[in-house]
């Protein structure tokens, strides 16, 4: 084409029309979507079009045209914003379940937790060793024990309850990350169709990416690009492959606890995350809330384990005239270190006090071989003892006195009585079931206050109270209080880091979101001006068609 | 860097929210006077506090364990006060009894003083504390140390220690033994206040009438004696609690049972553990019938012929021969003198005791006090806030707020739209 025409000025005047009018739309839509969430600015890419050949001039410009709406993006920036994104939600859904447990025990600056709690049960027993004779003291040491089993109830219960609750969050998401799942490959399908016929598909990439980022937000994610698709990987297996989505199945684990965990549909093979919402709300169900019910499982069963053992070796204001065993054994026939009972009894021997109401006493002791003996023969053995009677009744040992006689115990060295739970202060052995032994409640008369039948014996209220300072093997040398308190110094920490963790990856997060709306951000100023330049552009355009115009006019004069 | 309006308003929107949560922060310190106010707040002064808080607690506890202790022992003290009070005054008593001076109508009148006395200490020795249990009783609180109708003065209580614990694992006691401070049985300070009184009563106060051997009877007489050496020739007794053994000779031709009374008294005389203490005994003779009577001049004196068989043959009895201050077997008011005396001595000595306690408790007191102070400022130090610092804090962090508002909203305004038109 060695020619230019005056007609062709005309559509070179057109096309740079039609191209500002472009420009302006994309503006336009730059504008309008200047809130919206994951949106990337648009640009319009000018191009020339194709020069025509003059001969002796060299090439002449026919115009311009839009080549592209181009989206304004950095993949590898957005990968980053969704790691960080993960972690950030990981980091900060921890903390919550840290900050819920550190509630939950409420060992803040006031006095409602625990801790307070047993210092006051100790001291309740320094006041009686103090009075032993005191009907109050006696109460006191009863109310303080109420106090303190009901906080530890409480706390174990509500552990509990918070357990259940991030168990019930698994299934809601589950079936979030499977809806996004499905719309990431139908897009992926809409992105490939569409560019297959030539378009260029930025909204749905746009409207992808948000997917993705809230994808990461529940569990980590890896992502690919490939060719029209990106894939998402979660635990190296694809969730999204193309424009297939591979299912996450929520099931019952009967391996742990018959909590729900993940695998996936087709195969069955299970996930394991490593971070996001979804990973923090399983590990604070599995790991963190466990930590803590062990801990205070551990931290109850000690205290019944040393407060019993001391409190069976002593006597109360008066004896008992009828007794059953707290614990109940599996089978009375089975060997007493075989009978399922939370302590369980050794070697050695206790001695039964038989009191008449003269006050004289006659002491027989039982050899226990924890191996050999049942609560069949202990009963036995004690049915034996002259004035006392003893038998088996639902799998608990029931002993009885006879008329103007009481019995007592001492020197239990086979753990028999703590077993069995008689002259008990506590009842139970873990968080969830320690409480004042019915027989205290009913009757303060039976704390165990002395170690022999003088009413000013405050021996053992003593031995009791030592226990505050004393260091248990079990915990690590660490008296009972102090491990305790360990504990809490443990949580506060753990608590601690997770914030400080949560803080850095959203500070972190902000700063990437910050450089992702850098690039990729509308700014009005900008488009402030654009829209001027091509207002102006648009302006100029038309004047050169009106010119061109009137050039045609003018070659039409001249045939007149 | 291109910054674009969103990132402006996303700006301001996290400096008001940081800048929200540094007030709320700062005015928790404020209100609260706590730094923090759960653990993870400070998680190593969180624990520290929480540790010190316990120690804390239970040091208050040893405080009132250490109170509880001073006002058992104030009870005790005041008791034991009111003892050497008593027993002084039995002393001054027996002084004025035994003035040769003092006639014997007088002496009957300072006996009922005794007796008085007598009374006011078996009230003192069965006090009661506020609590209602006996002082004096050791463990058996609820039983009455001394009953003032039993004539053999026995201590009825234990000798278990009443303790407090005043500091981990530091057990102070905090009771006396009745037998401790007023002895037991017939050495006890009631037997040794009715022993005065019945002193100042008898005829002849000035003389001891030595213990016996008490009654012997069945006697054998002499000519029937078959003594046969290596067989049934040896007398084993005690006299005043030292153990001896003689032996009679067979051949010695004992022809007045006055003969076989001097022999027996000089080989029981020649023991050496008798020499070494200063124990002799008078062997008496009437009708037949031998007496061993122990020479000692106090209330203790005994004779016990604990057997052999010599002694059947002698027609002793065995068993003990304790004497029984009565009409007839007198002690002097002299040796009463020193047996109040001792009583008191014992008194004293307890009184000196409870006094040094109540001062190792109030020692205690003060260290306990002064631990609580430390422990305190302790846990201050971990969780308190300086409260011009919080306030400041405070303040800052409102200006700080306040220029963020101030700066954004100066931003918010600006738009290149207001230029265009």
């Amino acid at each position: 084409m060695a020619y230019t025409n005056i007609l062709g000025m005309m559509e070179s005047g057109k096309r740079a029309l039609q191209a500002q009018q472009i420009a302006t739309q994309v503006t336009g839509h730059n504008i309008s979507n200047v809130n919206t969430p994951g949106y990337s600015r648009q640009e319009a890419i000018f191009e020339t079009t194709h020069a025509v050949d003059l001969f002796a001039v060299g090439q002449l410009g026919t115009g311009v045209r839009i080549d592209s709406v181009r989206r304004i993006h950095d993949q590898f920036l957005e990968a980053a914003v969704l790691k960080n994104m993960s972690k950030s939600a990981n980091f900060n859904t921890t903390f919550d379940y840290y900050s819920r447990i550190e509630g939950i025990f409420n060992e803040s600056t006031t006095t409602t937790g625990i801790s307070n709690a047993l210092t006051e049960f100790w001291n309740s027993w320094q006041n009686l060793a103090n009075n032993t004779g005191g009907t109050a003291e006696r109460i006191d040491v009863r109310e303080k024990a109420n106090a303190l089993v009901s906080r530890i109830n409480r706390v174990r219960s509500d552990l509990v309850d918070l357990q259940a609750d991030a168990e019930s969050r698994i299934s809601p998401f589950v079936d979030k990350i499977n809806d996004l799942g499905s719309q990431i490959a139908d897009i992926n399908e809409e992105i490939r169709n569409s560019t297959i016929v030539g378009d260029n598909p930025n909204d749905l990439m746009d409207k992808r990416d948000t997917l993705v980022a809230e994808l990461s937000q529940y569990a980590g994610v890896e992502t690919v690009n490939r060719g029209y698709y990106i894939d998402v990987k979660i635990d190296g297996n694809y969730l999204v492959y193309g424009t297939t989505h591979n299912e996450v199945e929520a099931y019952t684990n009967t391996a742990n606890n018959d909590f729900t965990d993940l695998r996936w549909k087709a195969t069955g093979v299970g996930i394991t995350l490593d971070s996001g919402e979804l990973y923090a709300t399983m590990n604070a169900r599995d790991t963190v809330i466990p930590q803590y019910m062990s801990g205070l499982d551990t931290f109850a069963q000690e205290l019944v384990r040393n407060v019993n053992s001391l409190h069976v070796n002593g006597l109360g204001l008066t004896g008992y005239s009828s007794l059953t065993s707290d614990n109940a054994v599996s089978n009375p026939a089975n060997a007493l270190n075989a009978s399922a009972l939370a302590f369980t009894p050794v070697d050695g021997s206790f001695t039964i006090n038989v009191t008449d109401n003269l006050g004289n006493t006659v002491p027989t002791v039982i050899n226990i071989t924890a191996g050999v003996d049942t609560l069949n023969s202990l009963a036995t053995a004690i049915d034996a003892i002259a004035d006392i009677s003893a038998s088996v009744v639902n799998n608990r040992l029931v002993i009885t006195a006879a008329a103007n006689r009481t019995f007592s115990f001492s020197g239990d060295t086979s753990n028999t009585l703590l077993a069995l739970g008689l002259n008990t202060f506590f009842s139970g052995s873990t968080a969830a079931d320690i409480a004042v032994n019915s027989v205290i409640a009913a009757d303060t008369n039976k704390i165990a206050a002395a170690q022999s039948f003088s009413p000013g014996d405050n021996t053992n209220a003593l031995a009791i109270a030592a226990l505050t300072n004393q260091s248990i093997a079990a915990l690590g040398n660490k008296s009972i209080g102090n491990y305790y308190n360990a504990q809490i110094g443990t949580l506060g920490a753990e608590a601690e880091r997770a914030r400080k963790d949560g803080d850095l990856y959203t500070s972190i997060s902000i700063s990437l979101k910050n450089q992702k709306e850098s690039i990729s951000g509308v700014s009005l100023d900008e488009e402030m001006v654009n829209l001027q330049r091509f207002q102006r552009a648009y302006e100029g355009a038309a004047k050169y068609i009106i010119t061109v115009d009137e050039m045609i006019q003018t070659v039409l004069t001249l045939k007149s | 860097m291109r910054v674009t309006q969103n990132m402006l308003f996303n700006n301001i929107h996290r400096r008001v929210s940081n800048s929200n949560v540094e007030i709320s922060k700062y005015q928790d310190q404020t209100i609260t006077g706590k730094r923090y106010q759960m653990p993870s707040g400070d998680s190593l002064n969180a624990t520290r506090a929480l540790g010190l808080k316990t120690k804390q607690a239970n040091d208050i506890q040893y405080g009132k364990n250490v109170d509880s202790g001073i006002s058992y022992m104030t009870t005790v003290e005041t008791t034991m006060s009111s003892v050497v009070e008593i027993l002084t005054e039995a002393k001054t008593v027996s002084i004025h009894g035994v003035n040769a001076a003092t006639a014997p109508e007088d002496r009957k009148i300072l006996a009922a003083k005794v007796d008085q006395l007598l009374a006011q200490l078996y009230s003192l020795a069965n006090t009661r504390n506020e609590s209602g249990e006996y002082i004096f009783s050791g463990f058996k609180t609820s039983t009455m140390p001394f009953d003032p109708t039993d004539t053999t003065y026995t201590y009825a209580g234990d000798t278990s220690n009443i303790q407090r614990e005043v500091s981990p694992g530091t057990k102070l006691t905090v009771n006396f033994a009745g037998s401790q401070v007023f002895g037991d049985g017939i050495t006890s300070a009631f037997a040794v206040l009715q022993g005065l009184s019945d002193s100042l009563n008898a005829s002849n106060p000035t003389t001891d009438t030595p213990a016996t051997s008490g009654d012997i009877t069945g006697g054998v007489a002499i000519a029937d004696l078959n003594i046969t050496t290596g067989v049934n020739d040896t007398l084993n007794l005690s006299v005043d609690g030292v153990g001896g053994s003689i032996t009679i000779a067979q051949a010695l031709p004992y022809g007045s049972a006055a003969l076989l009374a001097t022999e027996i008294q000089t080989k029981i005389n020649a023991i050496p553990a008798y020499v070494a203490g200063g124990i002799s005994v008078t062997v008496t003779e009437n009708a037949g019938v031998l007496t061993i009577t122990s020479n000692s001049t106090g209330i203790t004196s005994t004779v016990n012929t604990i057997g052999g068989n010599a002694a059947t043959n002698l027609g002793l009895n065995t068993g003990v021969g304790v004497s029984t201050p009565g009409a007839d077997e007198q002690i002097s008011i002299m040796t009463r003198m020193g047996e109040v005396d001792t009583a008191l001595t014992r008194a004293i000595e307890y009184h000196a005791t409870i006094g040094a306690r109540m001062a190792s408790f109030d020692d205690w007191k003060s260290r306990l006090a002064d631990t609580d102070i430390t422990t305190a400022s302790l846990i201050s130090q971990a969780e308190d806030v300086d409260m011009t610092e919080a306030i400041m804090n405070l303040s800052r962090t409102q200006t700080a707020y306040q220029a963020i508002l101030m700066s954004s909203a100066n931003v918010m305004q600006m738009s290149l739209m207001d230029f265009l038109r």
